[in-house]
């Protein structure tokens, strides 16, 4: 099977992970709906709160701080594999040395280098007010994605030009 | 750049028209545009050969340099 281009590898990974940030999109709407509409049940400071067509429920401490992370977490997680699905699409031209690539590259840097750090830090202290460095890895690994990206990016961005300059060859 | 495409001369001296040259030597007119504007990065030995041979004419008959 075909790594690039239209039919490829890459197209079955821009709907999978297209797919995946729009049930996530979803999810978050769901959850968001039945916070603000009181669709769950408590019980000794936890909420409990079916998730429909799955079976299963998410569970938690009910205060503002638990319900504000678990919403800026899914955006964040939606975001993510939007990014990555329009990677993908990019991969799917017949060229795929192109400006649309280096642009979502770009983005999954500073979202990988920039928010998803600034993100995991608000989380933890501000919100949360936690004393440790708990989850830590998800930090380390948001920050192996953001280096790979910026190294991606440019890697493209010099290919971008050699393809520019193959195609003003006459 | 410094090196300028004097292709136009070379053709209105030999009563062409750039659709026809592009014709004889095989190459688009918006390539051939691209290479007369001097938007071009590079031409090819075999595009070079075959506008010569096309006119008639020497490479330094279309191509020359330019201090800047």
């Amino acid at each position: 099977m075909k790594i690039f281009g239209p039919k490829s590898l890459s197209d079955l990974f821009y709907y999978l992970f297209r797919t995946i940030s729009i049930l996530l999109i979803l999810f978050l709407s769901y959850i968001f709906i039945a916070f603000t509409t009181n669709r769950f049940s408590t019980n000794n400071g936890r909420f409990d709160m079916e998730i429909p067509l799955t079976g299963t429920s998410i569970k938690g401490e009910y205060q503002f701080s638990d319900i504000l992370t678990i919403h800026l977490v899914l955006f964040f997680g939606v975001l993510f594999f939007y990014i990555i699905s329009n990677i993908f699409k990019a991969l799917k031209e017949s060229i795929i040395f192109n400006k649309k690539i280096i642009q979502n590259l770009t983005l999954f840097t500073i979202l990988n280098l920039i928010i998803g750090p600034v993100l995991y830090f608000v989380i933890h202290y501000p919100i949360m007010k936690k004393a440790d460095f708990g989850d830590v890895h998800n930090l380390i690994l948001l920050l192996i994605f953001g280096v790979i990206s910026l190294f991606l990016t440019n890697i493209f961005k010099k290919g971008y030009t050699v393809q520019s300059e193959n195609d003003l060859t006459i | 750049m410094s090196i300028v495409v004097n292709l136009n001369n070379v053709l209105s001296e030999r009563n062409l028209k750039s659709k026809e040259l592009a014709e004889m030597i095989g190459i688009t007119e918006a390539n051939l545009s691209i290479l007369k504007s001097g938007k071009a990065k590079a031409i090819r030995f075999s595009t070079l050969e075959a506008i010569c041979k096309a006119l008639d004419c020497q490479p330094a008959d279309i191509l020359a340099y330019k201090k800047e």
